[in-house]
């Protein structure tokens, strides 16, 4: 028996009461239902590097620069550019047709603006600004960049697609304080927000832009072609991983972004469920230090514990048993970018606890005590944390493991503080594989001390290699570079990588256009009825 | 007095009600015979948990089954009510034998109106609609002579005094025309002017309704007033029946005797004659949950023998109309 | 009455007013810092700063908690600091489901909960009250979230009877909306159904020995009326004050039985929140709920009046 023939037969009376079910406007085959990996609260891709904001706006906004599968900048609303004296004056011109979804025509004002809001906060987009000397619209359809000196990495910034990509809103949302959130979400993209149905926490959903022209090139990540095949999307926000997979096994969504490891067994037993790897790259663990409070502040306690790390121990903690979803990656650079090498990571290799014990000691370890903040709502980093947890009692560390939730970790990894102080020593977090994916993106890899991120490394080395980075005139030179910060992380230890793993998707068969990309891309999905 | 057997309205006949309980079967009632003529009044008396409230529990059928057994027979107009279903059993109650007790300040229901609760029987038992059955109840409340009858059927029990309370019970257990009331000390509760009061009512009623009435006590002046008959029970059996003036002037039971505190006068009337009250006998009621091998009253008895403590006595006629269950009661030349 | 009433409900104005300081202050003194939040992962602690500093959430605590009554006295709960949207408006989107959902486990809950506790104290001993009694142990013992994979599990994923998740809004149809909410009631009700079902059992037990309930038997009644009319009525006092206290713990249990079946109510939004820090949503769902809660035990304390007429405000 069918779901409507038990109600109506039980209900049968109640059933002159009930207005016919309006689901939406488009059918039902023409709506595809996703379950994305979070909570979509905020709508400001700048404010926020929150990936699920990220993920929103690349329905709704364009870029002038996209980044294809070989990580190459590729004209996106740029129709193209000219690059001149040297390497210093770029200018873009736009595509024909740009529309932005009020109606408006997209202006290469717009994107001034855009690129304005978005260098004042962005890392890589900040090395534009330092070596600028204007930017501006020459008319409707034509902006010029004018630099101080050459930057070759230009390009690849405006097309960058991790952390804050830099998207192009109409003029007078981007003159916003980069420090204050936009609530518009009017873009040049191929998906329309429907605000009126924004429940944060419950459904986003987006409808086709019938205004928009894709490109005519293949779709190719970030590049290419956009297209709306769904003609409505809507996100359903099913925060309990149980009912997500019950609600994709019984039909209800048709793609579930990121499925519990544990749940997949059961995802891949059903006929009409396809586990795909979306992201080939996956996402890398990390072992963060703080290097402003003692013991850890100590580079030679740093180098020890990487003694007795095994990364397999902490990826399978992530994702079980099945060796397909992990891999080790003895690099401070993500697997799949031209930077990754494994050059001088043997102390990552020893996976020694004798040793471990033995380096300690010779450290200065003397039973300091070790405060390490875990975060127990999510599990991937609730598993790292355990791993490390467990290494530092089997190492006979003295340990004080502060069990929090997220949003309690977030501020107290923030504390410069001593231990007694609500200070911190280690704590584990996530990140995809293009934030580590060279000196430029990897925000991880800063360690100018306190201006770095949590934790607070210092290395004029690193910081001086990387300047020497973003001057390098071509790849082989940019790798050697790499290679060289590496070398002196291994010897710093800024954080000890974890390795990567895999989280593959899962969706109904029907569901087709699901683009491989280590960036999240919900366009080009769609439903063969 | 004697009756035909075919005047008699209620014949109650060895009547057994035994309690399972976890530490033994309680004999409540344990063999007791009476029975009541149509419009008659029969009064049942004795000590604090002699059996009397069983035994007119009984007679409903409002024994809780378990752990409560009746066994013997009720004979009511030609019917065995230990033989009926539930079902018609409750359309004798209420109706054809109606009941009031002897708490009037809990025996109504607190959230419900007087009016209501007249009104229910009513419709019960003869099909009248809402009208008909609140004007009956006016009606009633008048009857028992409560003044503004049409204001206080809208009026909750809480809102009444005790004494109209009873009224209240009253015009309830009569309002169907029942044959027999069954009356659980109705008075014991009530100031003594209200005790009056009430027993007037009962007796203005009884006339005017025509009903017979088993009328259980412990006030031994009620009894002068109202019953022409008596039984004395004792330990859930009957130990004596005599009618009134003979019991009063002959007590031939010495428990009776006991209970009436003293050695009657001969020749005094009876209404100035009868003890208010029981009066007190030294010694403590035997245990209901042990056989008594017997006879129950010899641990409290003066004149017990050696036969008492063995044998029974069984229940005699004594005299005339005068039946006691002891061995050494003196016996008259009996008729009958 | 009226009076009573007026007074009631001015009586919960200093209630709130502390119900706002310790939840306010609560908040500020628990760990946890929004503006961390909102940065997300890769925003530097400079972004961070600048971001509490936009926010105001560096200024003094009385400051801040001046600010909060000010708005509150005009009746504004603020704007969500995540999306920016009024929370007013936030709480408007949610209220429905969780009402909904409230409202149905009431009604399921009463309307099972009490005629099996009168029943099992009528048949006090039998086998009926022994499974009664079982079934309120179980409903104690067995946490919402259980109940409801098991419901979710067998009922909508094997039989395919009902929805797995998700609310239908009444605007579109009694019976979509009944379906998304069958289950979810019933997992919430379960405990609710257990509490109210040994009240009504302990209550009935104590009323049917009542001697109006033997002058009811007397008087020919049967089974039907005394139990339901003449005893019940005496127990619902009691039963009520049990089912407004038993709305604590639904709205405890809502937001678990809202997670496990994705609806869209209050009890998520406010996880949601106090996961994320979201002051001013925290603020404005608790001050809501104590309201409501105040409110309800005002409406259980007017509904005695109707149940006894003894009691008289
Ligand atoms: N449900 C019951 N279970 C066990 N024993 C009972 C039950 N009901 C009555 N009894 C016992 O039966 C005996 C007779 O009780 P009953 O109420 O008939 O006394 P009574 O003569 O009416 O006394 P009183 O003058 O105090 O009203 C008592 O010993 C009492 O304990
Ligand atoms: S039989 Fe014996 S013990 Fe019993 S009352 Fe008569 S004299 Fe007393
Ligand atoms: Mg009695």
């Amino acid at each position: 028996m069918r779901r409507r023939d038990f109600l109506g037969a039980t209900v049968a009376g109640a059933a002159a009461l009930a207005a016919p079910a309006v689901h939406g406007q488009a059918s039902a085959a023409r709506v595809l239902r996703i379950v994305p990996q979070a909570n979509l609260t905020s709508l400001d891709p700048i404010w926020t590097t929150a990936t699920i904001t990220r993920t929103h706006a690349y329905l709704v906004y364009d870029t002038l620069v996209g980044m294809d599968s070989s990580f190459q900048p590729r004209p996106q609303m740029a129709e193209g550019w000219t690059i001149e004296d040297d390497g210093k004056v770029y200018t873009f011109t736009l595509r024909e047709g740009l529309r932005f979804h009020n109606g408006e025509a997209v202006t290469a004002r717009d994107v001034v603006a855009s690129i304005k809001r978005w260098w004042a906060r962005d890392g890589f987009g900040q090395e534009i600004a330092k070596r600028h000397a204007s930017l501006v619209a020459l008319d409707d359809r034509r902006l010029r960049l004018t630099l101080q000196k050459p930057f070759a990495l230009t390009l690849k910034a405006l097309g960058k697609a991790n952390a804050s990509p830099c998207f192009v809103m109409p003029e007078s949302v981007a003159n916003t304080d980069p420090h204050t959130q936009i609530t518009s979400a009017i873009g040049s993209g191929p998906y329309r927000f429907v605000r009126e149905e924004w429940n944060p926490g419950s459904r986003v959903v987006y409808a086709r832009f019938e205004g928009y022209v894709p490109r005519q090139e293949p779709t190719d990540w970030t590049a290419g072609a956009k297209l709306a095949n769904a003609e409505r999307m809507e996100w359903h926000i099913i925060p309990d991983p149980a009912t997500a997979g019950a609600a994709l096994q019984s039909g209800e969504v048709d793609f579930w972004e990121i499925p519990l490891h544990d749940l997949l067994p059961v995802l891949r037993r059903n006929r009409n469920i396809e586990v795909v790897v979306r992201d080939p790259i996956g996402s890398v663990g990390m072992l963060r230090f703080n290097h402003l409070v003692p013991p850890f502040d100590n580079p030679a306690l740093r180098r020890a514990l990487m003694l007795a790390v095994d990364q397999e121990n902490y990826l399978r903690a992530v994702v079980g048993d099945d060796p397909g979803m992990y891999a080790t990656s003895y690099s401070f650079w993500s697997r799949g970018s031209p930077m990754h090498t494994e050059e001088g990571s043997e102390p990552l290799r020893v996976k020694s606890l004798e040793r471990a014990r033995a380096a300690l000691r010779e450290a200065g370890y003397a039973g300091q005590r070790v405060v390490q903040l875990h975060a127990s709502d999510f599990p991937t980093l609730a598993a790292l944390s355990q791993v490390t947890a467990d290494l530092l009692r089997r190492l006979e560390i003295n340990l004080e493991f502060v069990a929090t939730d997220w949003g309690t970790v977030v501020q107290r990894r923030a504390s410069r503080e001593p231990i007694e102080r609500g200070g911190w020593n280690i704590f584990h977090t996530t990140w995809s594989g293009p934030d580590w994916f060279d000196p430029a993106s990897t925000l991880a890899m800063r360690a100018n001390g306190t201006g770095a991120w949590f934790g607070w490394p210092t290395s004029e080395r690193m910081e001086a290699l990387r300047e020497q980075w973003f001057e390098a005139p071509n790849q082989a030179e940019q790798k050697r570079i790499a290679t060289e910060i590496q070398r002196e992380a291994f010897r710093v230890v800024p954080h000890i990588p974890l390795g990567h793993f895999l989280s593959p998707s899962a969706h109904r068969r029907n569901v087709t256009g699901v683009i491989k990309s280590p960036i999240v891309l919900f366009y080009n999905m769609g439903k063969s009825a | 007095m004697t009756t035909s057997m075919a005047d008699r309205l209620l014949e109650v006949e060895d009547l057994r009600t035994h309690f399972r309980t976890p530490d033994g079967v309680v004999r409540a009632v344990d063999g007791v015979s009476f029975h009541i003529a149509a419009g008659e009044t029969l009064a049942v008396v004795g000590e604090s948990g002699c059996g009397k409230s069983v035994t007119s529990m009984s007679i409903l059928r409002l024994i809780p089954e378990p752990p409560g057994k009746v066994t013997g027979r009720i004979m009511f107009r030609g019917r065995d009510l230990l033989s009926l279903s539930e079902r018609e059993m409750r359309q004798i109650r209420g109706n054809e034998i109606s009941m009031i007790f002897q708490e009037p300040m809990t025996s109504l229901n607190p959230v419900l109106t007087v009016g209501r609760q007249i009104r229910e029987t009513l419709k019960l038992h003869q099909g009248l609609d809402d009208r008909a059955a609140e004007a009956r109840a006016i009606e009633m409340l008048d009857l028992v002579h409560i003044p503004e009858a049409r204001r206080r059927v809208k009026e909750y029990p809480h809102q009444l005094s005790g004494g109209m309370r009873q009224r209240v019970m009253i015009a309830m257990a009569l309002a169907c025309n029942p044959k027999l009331l069954i009356a659980d000390e109705p008075t014991t509760a009530l100031d003594v002017t209200i005790q009056a009061q009430i027993l007037d009512l009962m007796r203005e009623l009884k006339a005017k309704v025509g009903a017979a009435i088993l009328l259980i006590t412990h006030d031994l002046g009620v009894v002068a007033e109202m019953a022409k008959r008596i039984v004395v029970m004792y330990a859930g059996r009957k130990v004596e029946e005599a009618r009134a003036n003979d019991l009063f002037r002959t007590p031939r039971h010495p428990y009776t005797r006991g209970l009436l505190g003293a050695v009657p006068k001969l020749g005094s009337s009876l209404a100035s004659d009868a003890p208010s009250r029981l009066a007190e006998i030294p010694g403590i009621v035997p245990n209901l949950k042990k056989p008594i091998i017997g006879c129950a009253f010899a641990s409290r008895c003066t004149e017990a023998t050696e036969l008492c403590r063995k044998v029974a006595p069984p229940i005699e006629a004594k005299a005339p109309g005068h039946f006691v269950a002891c061995h050494h009661a003196a016996r008259e030349a009996v008729a009958a | 009455m009226l009076a009573y009433v007026v007074r009631r409900v001015l009586a919960t104005i200093p209630v709130m007013l502390v119900v706002a300081f310790v939840v306010f202050s609560m908040l500020m003194l628990a760990p946890g810092d929004p503006a961390a939040v909102i940065a997300g992962d890769q925003a530097t602690p400079q972004d961070v700063e600048r971001i509490r500093q936009a926010l105001g959430l560096d200024r003094p605590f009385f400051v801040q908690f001046a600010d909060f009554l000010w708005r509150l006295v005009h009746l504004d709960l603020g704007t969500s600091i995540f999306t920016n949207l009024p929370v007013t408006h936030m709480i408007a989107q949610r209220i429905e489901p969780t009402l909904a959902l409230m409202v149905l486990t009431i009604v399921l809950a009463v309307s099972v909960a009490v005629p099996l506790g009168v029943v099992a104290a009528w048949k006090a001993g039998s086998w009926i009250d022994r499974g009664v009694m079982l079934f309120a142990v179980f409903g104690f013992s067995v946490p919402v979230f259980v109940v409801g994979y098991l419901l979710a599990y067998f009922v909508a994923l094997e039989w395919e009877l009902l929805p797995v998740q998700g609310y239908t809004p009444l605007s579109q149809g009694f019976l979509p909306f009944l379906e998304n909410l069958i289950l979810p009631a019933i997992a919430l009700g379960t405990v609710y159904i257990a509490l109210i079902a040994r009240i009504t059992r302990a209550t009935m037990l104590e009323v049917l020995a009542q001697d109006y309930i033997r002058t009811a038997r007397a008087k020919g009644l049967g089974t039907r009326p005394i139990l339901f009319l003449h005893a019940l009525k005496n127990a619902a006092v009691p039963i009520s004050t049990v089912v407004g206290i038993g709305i604590a713990l639904l709205i405890g249990g809502a937001v678990v039985t809202e997670s496990v079946f994705a609806i869209p109510g209050l009890g998520r939004l406010t996880v949601d929140a106090i996961l994320r820090r979201d002051y001013p949503v925290i603020q404005g769902v608790v001050l809501l709920f104590s309201f409501v809660y105040v409110l309800i035990n005002l409406l259980i304390d007017l509904l005695y009046t109707l149940f006894d007429p003894r009691i008289r405000y």
